[in-house]
């Protein structure tokens, strides 16, 4: 998860500074409600009209990183926070821990407007046929490909193993997602890799880098790959975002969510257990679905939200399943794995 | 209350104007001064940037030579073409090391020294590092890796012979040991042969030991900012801030140094500016562009120097002191010649005030600064001409005063006091002879005939005549006493201390001596009879009305009798 969220949380320190601004105008008597969101995610005028609907103070408080994230959530000092915004991976941790209030479909109407897909149980969210999370934004990491190089959208991930496209691929360079992309396009289970499967996939994934033109880290980089040489397909660690940075820089490239499915990163905002005001907290969620906050979302931060399909994502763009992240058997063994396929050890190493 | 002159409150407004235009001198030539030292401590440290970056353009070069040179070497030896070297082809594997080891040897910064192969995945040939205890060791067989992935190999492999290209910075993860991982550049070279790329020779920098290189020439106030083409910092003083986006955080310097947007677009090429928001407190900043790479991909570094603002202010400091003395020494100034201007004001000012309270008691006073050309001096040319002029009017009032109380006390025709001012004549003289106890005589003289004088010689003559008779009675009596003419042809002689009936009747005979004589009128000698009497006080009355009456009856007596003398 390291740079998959590095486009949409520039404006961290805009962010914590509107924090403080709302903070210092909270009053006493009314109930107080403790948010802790990403930047973009509760605009000061979304905030107002929830204040002005439900008579209640909210402190927003804004975090840049997962780690900052977990780090406000463990610290216990202070009334805590009443209602998170995080991705579906930190949510089964903090499900795992217990730390999540379960959600009463009856109190979120709003939830009935989602895509279809958002309101079947998610994995990491969903535990003994209760919902603790309610999705609210996602990218899916879905495959850019130049559209003078191909003829028709490639269907399946193996295109980035394609010897006829060898030199031309870009892929992310992450230690995780890329375990998960080999697993997905060997059509096992990309977060619980068997044990005996670790190394057949870092085989897999060394031809994958034999095919590569080059690993990229930072969205810009990856568009200065396709400027200076002739990339066909690339992994798009940042999806839509990545496509939109591209198609503005003159490129003439589609989007596709293979068959096998695209890795996404999904938002959900979820409740916490140790919450006094739940139901408070409840309506929170309820109104972040609501068209005047999800759409706008979009509007103003180019997220995908949950009500409406992205415009990228139509029919035929969309040929496989979107995965949403889990935690992974052990991060720190495919880091250690992929470090040396990064380096360039041959397959016989593995 | 303490009041206040107008030459304290002149001397005051002087000070205070001096010392408000020394402050507001004082306050512009210290800003000026402040902004000149800014301004050249700017042009100083965008100077020492552009410096810096060519050391550094000439550090980069130097390595690039290097590395072009070690290409050229082993461009002249066989190479491998196939999965396995002939002899000759691993000796030449072996001479590179050779050249390589060396080339670690000479050069402490570099942390490796490669030949890799186009083939085979850019499988590395020959691969010599720097381990973190300072040996040098090469890595062969399994250890060899493929690194056809990484730019040093797929740009190189684009280039001509001569050319070199520069990987970004970052950290180095190649090695997956954590002691290595840390701040690294690489430069590489195309080994041609014929006129193929067939490897790329590539020199690994220790790019924090690179940078000290020429950091250390620097002064120590100096902050030292690298940041890449996208803005991610590569070298901040903040050590934490440098390679933000290994950590997944990315540490911008547009973000930090807004300024700095114009470099990244290449509106501007270099930049410097003040920054007054770091946490250290204000600092000037020099940014440039350093070009970086090969020449013609574009591809740049931010090369930025920093100086705190108090180093560069403290000269300014300095002046800010001195100043203030010398306002301290202008307010001194100021406040004695607010002083001696305040006497220089007031001391004509005073002369005038006493001149005009003596002249409103009617007293002399001193010399007026009518000498002066000045406002002064003609306000007190103002002031004599006024005075003369309100004593001329004073006089004329005075001198035409007197002559109503004259004309109001005295017979205009003779002179002599009229009925009224001798009926106060008398008043008095009776006032001062009951407290005295000394008599005095009232005599009431009446010219006889006059009637006929006037009927048959006219009322000039008659005039003349009336004269003539008020001398003659003036002149017989002293003259301490009060002859005033009462009416027409009546005239009356007050005589205080007439203790005797014979002194009165001496007053008597005197005039009527002087009436013996024929009187002179008009120059011609005219008998002028009178009849007179007289009464004494306290005998004849104790009061005015009384003593009138009486000596009014004895005239009357006395003018019958002359009736009769003369029938």
């Amino acid at each position: 998860m390291l740079a998959s969220h590095g486009l949409r949380r520039r404006a961290v320190l805009v962010g914590a500074a509107q924090a403080a601004l709302w903070r210092s105008s909270a009053h006493a008597a009314v109930p107080v409600l403790r948010v802790l969101a990403w930047p973009g995610y509760a605009d000061p005028d979304w905030v107002q009209a929830f204040e002005a609907r439900h008579g209640a103070q909210v402190e927003v408080t804004i975090v840049g990183s997962d780690e900052v994230l977990r780090a406000k959530l463990a610290d216990s000092r202070g009334p805590g926070y009443d209602v998170v915004a995080a991705n579906t991976v930190e949510l089964a941790a903090l499900l795992a821990r217990d730390e999540l209030a379960p959600l009463t479909l009856a109190d979120l109407p709003q939830v009935a407007r989602q895509l279809p897909r958002f309101r079947g149980p998610i994995e990491g969210i969903v535990r003994g046929g209760k919902t603790y999370a309610v999705p609210y934004t996602y990218s899916e990491m879905g495959l850019v490909y130049d559209r003078q190089q191909f003829s028709a959208p490639p269907q399946s991930l193996s295109v980035l193993w394609d010897p006829r496209w060898r030199g031309k691929v870009l892929a992310f360079d992450g230690a995780t997602h890329a375990f998960s992309l080999a697993a997905l396009e060997q059509g096992q289970l990309p977060f619980r890799i068997a044990q005996d499967q670790l190394a057949p996939l870092a085989r897999h994934l060394v031809r994958l880098r034999r095919n590569l033109l080059s690993l990229y880290s930072l969205p810009e980089e990856s568009v200065d790959l396709f400027r200076r040489h002739r990339v066909a397909v690339m992994h798009a660690n940042y999806g839509q975002q990545q496509l939109k940075l591209l198609r503005d820089a003159g490129f003439n490239v589609g989007y596709v969510v293979p068959r096998e499915g695209a890795l996404a990163w999904l938002d959900c905002w979820a409740v916490l257990r140790r919450s006094t005001q739940q139901a408070l907290a409840a309506q929170w969620v309820n109104h972040m679905l609501h068209p005047s906050v999800s759409l706008e979302l979009t509007r103003r931060q180019g997220l995908a939200n949950t009500l409406e399909e992205p415009a990228a994502l139509d029919s035929e763009s969309l040929l496989g399943p979107i995965v949403w992240l889990q935690p992974v058997e052990d991060d720190a063994q495919r880091t250690r794995l992929w470090q040396r396929i990064v380096a360039g050890d041959r397959p016989e190493r593995f | 209350m303490v009041r206040i002159n107008i030459g304290q409150r002149l001397g005051l407004l002087l000070a205070s104007f001096s010392l408000l235009a020394a402050l507001l001198l004082g306050y512009m030539t210290y800003t000026a001064a402040r902004d000149m030292l800014v301004e050249r401590a700017q042009r100083t440290l965008l100077d020492t940037t552009r410096i810096l970056s060519s050391h550094l353009q000439a550090g980069f070069g130097q390595l690039g030579r290097d590395a072009t040179m070690l290409a050229m070497l082993a461009g002249g030896l066989p190479l491998p073409g196939g999965a396995v070297p002939t002899a000759a082809q691993a000796q030449s594997l072996e001479t590179l090391a050779h050249m390589f080891r060396a080339q670690l040897l000479a050069r402490p910064g570099l942390l490796q020294a490669r030949l890799i192969g186009l083939r085979d995945h850019g499988l590395e040939l020959v691969r010599l590092q720097r381990l973190a205890d300072e040996r040098i060791v090469r890595v062969a067989g399994a250890a060899l890796q493929e690194k056809a992935h990484f730019p040093y190999v797929y740009e190189t492999a684009r280039l001509t012979s001569g050319g070199v290209y520069f990987t970004e910075f970052g950290i180095n993860r190649e090695d997956g040991v954590p002691q290595e991982e840390r701040a690294v550049f690489s430069v590489a070279a195309p080994v041609v042969q014929g006129a193929a790329v067939v490897a790329v020779v590539v020199l690994r920098v220790d790019a924090e030991a690179f940078l000290r290189h020429f950091g250390a020439t620097l002064p120590a106030p100096y902050g030292f900012y690298l940041a890449n083409r996208w803005g991610d910092f590569l070298a901040h003083p903040e050590r934490e801030k440098a390679f933000g986006f290994d950590r997944g955080q990315r540490v911008l310097v547009q973000e930090e140094f807004v300024a700095t947007a114009a470099l990244l677009s290449g509106a501007e090429r270099e930049l410097v500016f003040s920054h007054t928001e770091s946490p250290g407190g204000a600092q000037i900043q020099a940014f440039l562009r350093l070009p970086y790479g090969a020449r013609d991909d574009g591809r740049f570094l931010l090369l930025g120097l920093s100086q705190s603002m108090s180093a560069v202010l403290a000269e300014a400091q300095e002046l800010g002191g001195t100043i203030v003395k010398m306002i301290a020494v202008l307010a001194l100034v100021a406040t004695l010649l607010a002083a001696w201007v305040s006497r220089v004001v007031t001391g004509p000012l005073r002369a005038m005030v006493q001149a005009t309270d003596a002249f409103s008691l009617g007293m002399p006073h001193g010399a007026l600064p009518v000498e002066r050309l000045d406002e002064l001096g003609e306000l007190a040319r103002g002031f004599r001409d006024m005075e003369a002029q309100i004593g001329q009017q004073m006089d004329e009032l005075n001198r035409s005063r007197d002559a109503m109380t004259h004309l109001a006390h005295h017979d205009p025709l003779t002179g002599l006091p009229n009925r009224r001012m001798f009926e106060q004549r008398l008043e008095q003289a009776l006032d001062r002879a009951r407290r005295s106890s000394r008599p005095c005589a009232l005599v009431f003289v009446d010219l006889d005939d006059f009637k006929s004088v006037n009927d048959k010689l006219g009322h000039a003559v008659g005039d003349a005549v009336l004269q003539a008779a008020a001398q003659a009675i003036v002149g017989a009596v002293r003259q301490v006493d009060t002859v005033a003419r009462l009416a027409g042809d009546e005239f009356t002689v007050l005589c205080e201390n007439v203790d005797t009936d014979d002194a009165a009747q001496h007053v008597l005979d005197k005039l009527r001596q002087a009436f013996a004589q024929p009187l002179q009128v008009d120059g011609r000698s005219m008998v002028v009879r009178a009849s007179m009497g007289i009464s004494l006080y306290p005998k004849d009355g104790d009061d005015a009305r009384t003593l009138l009456a009486s000596a009014d009856v004895a005239m009357y007596q006395a003018k019958l009798r002359h009736r009769e003398i003369s029938q």
